[in-house]
């Protein structure tokens, strides 16, 4: 598969961001770069088996115990803005 | 104009009634101060790994039994990409191919077999408040990552009516189970609507629309009722239905398109590398089978062919867990059945109006209650005197839990001493005082005025005895013990 300036524009705007000309042919380079290199697992021997035969049965999961989180000023540590302990993003209304 | 016919799907998303999330183990809790029950997995840090919560997927599987649903062997979670600041990964774990549950449905009171496309398990997403421009739009993910059940419908409901009683009937169902606590005015419980009409009879289904998020009964029935009637006049006037995501504004009575970047998701789902495939034992669904108790159908049975209460006074009953709960609590005190429905159906339920509560013992414990009601089965009160002291005992009730409630003008009694219905009698001398030497006057009266009665009593004792206790009892105005009055009577009689 190959990236092309359409499937770029297509993931911005999902992602809903903007970029110039220049970035977008910059993003054409990058990501092509990363399938390639994810490709070459291509090249791998492994059967389907091997991939999907690690499975967890409902007794291995975990049990249903609440336990202390993280202090509200940890979790907001990295938050670009915050505002009455919570993240403060652009206005996102529909 | 043409007969048009309705086609309606549902997809109701149910928070799963669990004490940690889904994949980490912050409280699952409705009403904490913002971002206090977070941790790096559920506000996606990078390199956070999930870890799945045996309960939720229980619970999930225990909502797909009682709904009759076919359980997977495998199930597998996915991730659901997009972008939007509700999700800190920018992708909701979900599950497309493989969920947990399969098929099952409700039956609705018109006979139709409304059925069930899937129910499976994601995490919620964290709550948004927009302000405005300036400030923006301020995120807190203590619901982020809250397990969710959501409930897929196949598009067989045809009306307002029947989407209201399908909803009504699956909340029960997911109550009584105890999976889900569905309180809706806290976002516990939503529900989309997928609406698209057709012509009668035709096999070709129209395009249809979908509306998000209405977290009401009220508003699932005012927003079929709009969206059917808009799609028909579109159809009418030659127009053509647009396949889109609405918005419900309840105020206006109206939907909205939401803008059409929303409408061009493209979720791009994959299995999510971090989460191994879930292998479900036939032992283990039949251990969870056995742990679904008695629903709503099964206690209306046993309060109508054991109890002996009337079909309409059961089925209200049952309709609510919390009511039936507290019903069955009252039991416990004394088998007093009747007794017990009787009250509950008229001044408790009465009182619930306007003190609404999931907890009746917010407006009267089960303990004073069945105080009241023993004191009226040993005529110790009088029945005008029993609703004065069921009132008495109320007021005081709910005045001691006012901040239970959401009435402006209740004002809480902070008093500490403990609210007894018969303490409270006593005070207000609402106690008969039918002593035994008025007993035995009324008795002798009785016996004196009717004197012809008491002829029969070799031949139909029985009935000279109850005529002789209805005068004993009129005499005393109702207040005498009917039991004593019997014994004294018999004594006389006899002599």
């Amino acid at each position: 598969m190959e990236i092309t300036i359409k499937e770029v524009e297509r993931l911005a705007d999902l992602s809903a961001l903007k970029f110039s000309d220049d970035e977008k042919q910059k993003f054409i380079g990058d990501f092509n770069n990363i399938l390639e290199m994810v490709n070459q697992l291509q090249k791998a021997e492994v059967s389907a088996q091997n991939v999907f035969n690690r499975s967890h049965k409902l007794s291995e999961l975990r049990e249903d115990i609440a336990k202390p989180s993280f202090d509200t000023e940890l979790i907001l540590e990295n938050a670009p803005k915050q505002r009455r302990n919570c993240f403060n993003v652009p206005l996102v209304v529909e | 104009m043409k007969d048009y016919e309705i086609v309606i799907g549902l997809e109701i998303h149910a928070e799963v009634n669990t004490n940690s999330k889904v994949f980490c183990s912050c409280k699952n809790e409705f009403g904490s101060a913002p971002n206090t029950n977070c941790c790096p997995v559920c506000v996606g840090l990078p390199g956070a790994l999930p870890v799945l919560n045996k309960k939720a997927v229980e619970y999930t599987i225990k909502a797909g039994l009682a709904l009759g649903c076919e359980i997977n062997d495998i199930a597998v979670f996915e991730r659901k990409n997009y972008f939007y600041p509700d999700l800190s990964k920018a992708y909701q774990i979900s599950q497309l191919v493989k969920p947990l549950c399969l098929g099952g449905g409700i039956e609705l009171d018109n006979g139709k077999f409304a059925r069930l496309n899937r129910i499976h398990l994601e995490e919620d997403a964290g709550k948004l408040t927009h302000k405005n421009q300036t400030i923006g739009t301020l995120v807190d993910y203590n619901r982020g990552g809250i397990p969710l059940m959501e409930i897929v419908t196949e598009p067989d409901i045809s009306s307002a009516d029947e989407a209201v009683e399908f909803l009504t009937k699956l909340r029960r169902t997911l109550i009584y189970s105890g999976v889900a606590n569905c309180r809706m005015e806290q976002g516990g419980m939503r529900c989309d609507v997928n609406l698209s009409v057709k012509e009668k009879g035709s096999n070709v289904l129209g395009t249809r629309t979908e509306m998000k998020n209405l977290n009401s009964f009220k508003m699932v029935r005012r927003a079929i009722e709009y969206e059917a009637k808009r799609q028909i006049e579109e159809l009418e006037s030659g127009g053509k239905i647009v396949q889109q995501t609405r918005k419900w504004d309840d105020n206006k009575g109206k939907s909205f398109p939401m803008r059409s970047k929303e409408n061009s998701n493209d979720y791009r789902y994959f299995p999510d590398p971090d989460l191994l495939t879930i292998e479900i034992d036939r032992e283990d669904v039949e251990e969870i089978r056995k742990t679904i108790p008695l629903l709503a159908e099964g206690r209306k049975k046993i309060y109508v062919e054991q109890y002996g209460l009337p079909e309409y006074d059961a089925k209200i009953l049952t309709n609510d867990k919390f009511i039936s709960d507290y019903f069955e609590n009252c039991l416990k005190i004394a088998h007093m059945p009747k007794q017990i429905s009787n009250w509950i159906m008229t001044d408790v339920l009465k009182l619930l109006k306007d003190y609404p509560t999931e907890d009746l013992t917010n407006i009267i414990s089960e303990k004073n209650l069945m105080e009241i009601i023993s004191l009226v089965e040993k005529r110790e009160i009088t029945r005008p005197n029993s609703k004065a002291l069921f009132e008495i005992v109320s007021t005081a009730t709910i005045s001691r839990n006012a901040d239970k409630f959401e009435n402006e003008d209740l004002t809480k009694d902070e008093s500490t001493e403990e609210i007894n219905a018969k303490k409270l009698a006593e005070q207000n001398g609402m106690l008969n005082s039918f002593s035994h030497e008025e007993l035995v006057t009324a008795v002798e009266n009785a016996l004196a005025n009717f004197p012809n009665a008491r002829k029969d009593y070799n031949e139909t004792p029985d009935k000279v005895l109850r005529f002789y206790i209805g005068k004993v009892m009129a005499f005393s105005k109702g207040l005498a013990n009917p039991q004593e009055a019997e014994k004294l009577l018999k004594a006389e009689l006899e002599k």
